[in-house]
């Protein structure tokens, strides 16, 4: 997990040669809630990609001066380098379809000039639910009370 | 420039309250809101002079706060609507929601980001 870091110009401009180089990934966990409007504290940006070993992410990657360090062991995957390390990768998602479904559902978010695919609040809570971890069960409550607001606003 | 009781019934009608729930709400009690409606005027006697001197509104001299106190009662009436649809909700969950929506997207990113980082919450115990 990357300490003293705030959302810079770098993550940003990671994020936009994504989707530029049309990447397919979705943002997810509370990074993409709170993007949504969550009131929920985060320590990093989730990104889950359809085929991690997809080459234009290494071409990415590249550009950033960062390599791909692949699952070992207890380790998680990784991205090293290039001032990329609050994002974190995901490779599955619990209580959820596989990516090629779930792509199908995604908001994009606009981060500027370009958008972003996140996964909708409702699938997060989904997903949330089915982990069934402490630390969600403790972020549940907000993430359903705040997708009640966004879904009473986008009604009205 | 007076209070008028009328304009404060008919606003509170509007927002479905009573004078007395608004009351409550504000946290203003019945006597000073009775001592307001009983004042002349309620702006202090040396601002009009000012104005009067300068032949100008009193409001002249007044910095813009309007659009900030809408801006809050607006969301006051979002909660309040959010509220008594899902009354299970928790209020600070919802008004904190509301806040964020104000704000751009990556903004509201910086912010969950900054939260985590500071209080570290979901640390698990070793």
């Amino acid at each position: 997990m990357a300490k003293n870091l705030i959302f810079t110009k770098q993550e940003v401009k990671f994020l936009k040669e994504l989707v530029k180089n049309k990447i397919d990934f979705i943002l997810v966990g509370l990074s993409a809630a709170t993007l949504q409007g969550v009131p929920v504290a985060t320590q990093d940006v989730d990104l889950w990609f359809k085929n991690i070993e997809d080459p234009k992410i290494k071409k990415v990657l590249k550009k950033f001066g960062a390599a791909y360090i692949p699952p070992f062991q207890l380790y998680p995957p990784t991205f090293a380098g290039g001032g990329l390390g609050l994002f974190d990768i995901v490779l599955t998602m619990h209580g959820l379809g596989p990516f090629e479904e779930e792509i199908k559902k995604v908001q994009k978010i606009s981060l500027g000039d370009f958008k972003v695919p996140i996964l909708s609040l409702e699938r997060i809570i989904k997903s949330k639910k089915a982990t069934g971890r402490q630390k969600d069960k403790i972020t549940l409550p907000v993430l359903e009370d705040a997708w009640l607001v966004i879904k009473n606003k986008s009604c009205k | 420039m007076q209070l008028s009781a009328d304009k404060v019934k008919r606003l509170c009608k509007k927002q479905g309250i009573t004078v007395t729930d608004l009351l409550r709400q504000a946290k203003v009690s019945k006597t000073a809101y009775y001592s307001l409606l009983r004042k002349d005027c309620l702006l202090p006697k040396s601002l009009l002079s000012l104005a009067r001197s300068l032949k100008v509104k009193p409001g002249a001299f007044l910095r813009d706060s309007d659009q900030e106190l809408n801006r809050v009662m607006r969301l006051r009436s979002q909660l309040q609507q959010v509220m008594q649809e899902y009354p299970r909700a928790n209020p600070e969950n919802v008004w904190h929601t509301l806040l964020l929506l104000e704000l751009k997207p990556l903004e509201r990113l910086k912010r969950g980001l900054l939260r985590g980082q500071k209080f570290n919450f979901y640390q698990a115990r070793s």
